[in-house]
């Protein structure tokens, strides 16, 4: 029965390559750590309540290369569990240092038994491998797993040399392909940036589908008939999802948006910086730099200083209710939105993974609820991924996007703005660096070591173009290691165009580059001729 | 990680002092010197352009040279060529504009008119008697359009999707009838469990089975949802049509028997819901574990 429309879930996993085996403990390798105990490793577990239930839920879920890599990685997966295990023993200390105060013990006993649950689902269910349980669900039936570029550059920014994106795009497929056998239906463009003509990269690189912002479909070259309700097809034949944007503001927006709501619990408020130095020192960086512990026990309460404390029961009667509403929401816009002719109406809620469970506390329960009620029926909204929609709908209207991002202005200015702009000539002068490079050294013998250093600088670049350098740069969040490692990856990149130039390869310090920076296994140099 | 815990890499294994001296080493290299001429454009939204430019030495001595045999003035210019292709309904181009710059490495934004319209750029000199001389020209650049197309025309396409993915052939939404049912749906109150006081896992190790009835207690709780959040399967049984049992690692007992019928475990009676099923979660006690389950009621007969 064709239903009044389709909701697509889409949840876009990324975060940049943290692996510093160079240190013995690195700040940015806890994002990591956190988004695995907040985000990855509760959407498994949701996925595997699901899929006890029998709920035929379908969602989308985009695991950037970046983030696949580090997620098989053997020495990440170590650190995770030894991260663990410090958790584990703060959860004991908390639980004793909580007990007997009404306000804080549950909580602090709800806190262990998730940490105890998360060690149990990566270690002993998923063997430490959270890309292969994602895979099983999705050979399960309940997830679709796409990916993004390379080290998700933002590609609108880097097409001054084409070969950089298609670098990125085909990298990108490369590492979805070794991890998961088989080619992706359709790749999350990282941060929605698209430009005219950037399709035909996308279906050489293998490709069926991508995401643009709203406005990407609404000024495309023809005017949408279905509004933004129907994706378009490019003229090369791919397709082009929109965002909804009445179901992204309802999660998203800072002012009318679920996550914010003052019973929710409060992100900033962590015993990390709450208590006193000695008591909290054996549980942060090196002992000397707070952090983030994930023992939070305020709820959001309001705009000012003074939190109260977080009840966890009172948030999930407001998490039903706000189920209810996104449900409800999403019921009554396919029903204004159905047609009996043409493509079938469907609605695209693109979220960064993140959003759940490490952002937004509640995220992955709100998530559960919303699948679970919305596959009650599926007359009215059915979940889909972007692949069951096209089998479904194969024709669509024809029509170029607009150049578009998901950013704030809705363009590029968040990535290009004198806060970062600084990045771009050094990154074209690499480039075109690079396609020297391999003009004059190409035809390296595979193995040897130019052709060795040749991969390497074609990694660093990679890791150099990464859309997190200006992002961060942009919110000023943590500069200084969005500068350094910009810095980094290019003066490597640099170091290995000398050497090769003057073709005096150190081995050790070019193995040592290998290990440290050891993404993109298959490479080819040649992407950047 | 200490220098004892050496992170190996093939054949080789590295010390993160080792590592850190490399790094450092490397990371002081710097690009080599401009050899070559570029201009490039960006855009930042439908109404600014971002241009970046590098100037080689050389390059730059040439072009100089040139205008110093005339009157020796200079501006270095930024030069915008309207490129919009045209169309019947479009309006006319602009004619080219400068922009004054200075640098020989060196970026500026610019503001433009209109959305939607495409350029392309020349660095240059320009000369006191307004003579222009090229240091390097950028790539067309297309600018966002900020409003709908006036185009209505309408054609439909069908997707034609990558070789590849056509062999891997779009697999359609799975329906419930491919899962094979044993738990009922959730109700919302059980998706969002409440926290109990005694949520945190027990720290006793049971030893024996009498152990496990005494943790179990003699009020065995009603049917509770399950924290499926972690639930691991480590083995499921079925014992005829009647009954089907899963357990788990942390002794998560659940499953559904024929309503009406009687459990007992332990020798104590299992509540069922109304629907047959049921469910019991305590900390899996060390040892070998015997579960003495009896069915009654059944058409089976008891077992």
């Amino acid at each position: 029965m064709r239903p009044q429309g389709h909701l697509s879930l889409v949840l876009h996993a990324h975060l940049p390559y943290v692996r510093h085996p160079e240190y013995d403990s690195f700040l940015e390798e806890n994002w990591l750590f956190e988004a695995l105990t907040e985000t990855y490793i509760p959407l498994a577990q949701m996925l595997a309540g699901l899929q006890a239930d029998t709920v035929p839920a379908r969602l989308t879920l985009s695991l950037s290369p970046t983030l696949i890599t580090m997620l098989r990685d053997s020495f990440l997966q170590e650190r995770y569990l030894a991260h663990m295990d410090k958790m584990r023993l703060l959860a004991e200390c908390e639980v004793n240092r909580t007990k007997g105060d009404s306000r804080f013990a549950g909580l602090a006993r709800s806190y262990q038994k998730r940490l105890f649950d998360a060690v149990e689902t990566f270690d002993t269910r998923y063997n430490r491998d959270m890309v292969a349980a994602f895979a099983g669900f999705q050979d399960a039936g309940l997830l679709e797993v796409i990916t993004s570029a390379a080290t998700h550059g933002y590609l609108p920014l880097l097409r001054t040399e084409p070969q950089a994106v298609r670098a990125q795009l085909t990298a990108g497929h490369q590492v979805y392909r070794s991890a998961f056998g088989h080619s992706a239906k359709g790749v999350w463009l990282p941060e929605c940036g698209y430009y005219r003509g950037l399709e035909a990269l996308v279906k050489d690189a293998g490709f069926g589908y991508f995401f643009v912002d709203t406005h990407a479909v609404a000024h495309a070259s023809q005017q949408p008939k279905y509004g933004t309700t129907a994706p378009l097809v490019c003229p090369n034949g791919i397709a082009a999802f929109p965002r909804d944007t009445h179901s992204s503001r309802q999660v998203w927006s800072r002012e009318d948006g679920y996550p914010g709501d003052v019973l929710y619990r409060d992100f900033y408020r962590d015993i990390g910086f709450d208590l006193d130095f000695d008591t909290i020192r054996p549980f942060i960086l090196d002992g000397k730099t707070r952090i983030h512990t994930g023992f939070k026990y305020y709820r959001i309460t309001g705009r000012g200083e003074v939190k109260e404390p977080y009840d966890p029961n009172r948030a999930r009667q407001r998490l039903a209710s706000h189920v209810q509403h996104f449900c409800a929401s999403r019921r009554a816009a396919a029903a204004q939105a159905h047609r009996l002719s043409g493509p079938e109406a469907i609605a695209v809620a693109p979220y960064d993974a993140e959003l759940f469970g490490h952002w937004w506390h509640e995220g992955v329960q709100w998530l559960d609820g919303v699948i679970r009620t919305l596959a009650a029926d599926p007359v009215q909204v059915a979940l889909s991924t972007p692949s069951d929609y096209l089998g479904a709908n194969p024709t669509l209207q024809c029509a170029v996007p607009a150049a578009s991002s998901w950013g704030d202005g809705g363009y590029n200015a968040f990535w290009l703005n004198p806060s970062n702009d600084q990045i771009y000539p050094r990154l074209d002068a690499a480039l075109r660096a690079m396609r020297d490079l391999v003009h004059r050294h190409g035809d390296a013998e595979p193995g040897s070591l130019t052709h060795r250093a040749l991969c390497q600088a074609a990694r660093c670049l990679l890791l150099a173009q990464a859309s997190d350098w200006p992002f961060i740069m942009k919110t000023g969040t943590s500069p200084d290691y969005a500068a350094r490692r910009l810095h980094d990856h290019l003066a490597r990149f640099h170091h290995l165009d000398q050497a090769i130039r003057a073709g005096a390869i150190d081995e050790r310090t070019l193995m040592a580059l290998e290990f440290m920076d050891n993404i993109f296994p298959e490479i080819d140099p040649a992407l950047f001729a | 990680m200490s220098e004892a815990h050496l992170p190996t890499f093939g054949a080789a294994s590295f010390s993160t002092t080792e590592l850190q001296a490399i790094s450092g080493k490397v990371g002081a290299a710097l690009a080599s010197a401009n050899a070559e001429t570029v201009l490039r454009l960006l855009p930042v939204d439908p109404w600014h352009l971002h241009a970046f430019w590098s100037v080689a030495a050389a390059d730059w001595a040439t072009a100089h040279a040139k205008l110093i045999k005339n009157d020796g003035r200079a501006l270095m210019v930024l030069r915008f060529f309207d490129h919009t292709p045209m169309s019947a309904a479009a309006p006319r181009p602009h004619p080219p504009f400068d922009i004054e710059v200075q640098g020989l490495d060196n970026s500026w934004y610019i503001d433009v008119w209109k959305d939607g319209k495409t350029y392309v750029a020349e660095l240059g000199l320009r000369g006191g008697t307004g003579e222009f001389i090229s240091l390097a020209r950028s790539s067309h650049v297309e600018m966002p359009a900020a409003s709908a197309s006036p185009d209505h025309d309408f054609q439909s396409a069908e997707v034609q999707l990558p070789p590849e993915l056509i062999a891997e052939t779009m697999a359609p939404p799975p329906a419930a009838a491919h899962f094979q049912p044993l738990f009922p749906r959730r109700d919302m109150e059980q998706v969002f469990p409440l926290i109990a006081e005694d949520d945190s896992p027990s720290q006793v190790a049971l030893a024996s089975e009498q152990d496990a009835v005494d943790c179990l207690g003699s009020d065995l709780p009603p049917l509770m949802p399950l924290a499926l959040e972690s639930v691991i399967s480590l083995s499921s049984f079925t014992l005829g049509p009647e009954v089907e049992l899963e357990i788990n690692a942390e002794l998560r007992i659940f499953g559904r028997a024929r309503p009406n019928s009687t459990l007992n475990l332990f020798g104590r009676p299992v509540p069922l819901g109304p629907d047959g099923t049921f469910s019991i979660t305590r900390e899996l006690p060390n040892g070998a574990l015997v579960l003495p389950l009896l069915l009654t009621g059944g058409p089976g007969g008891d077992r």
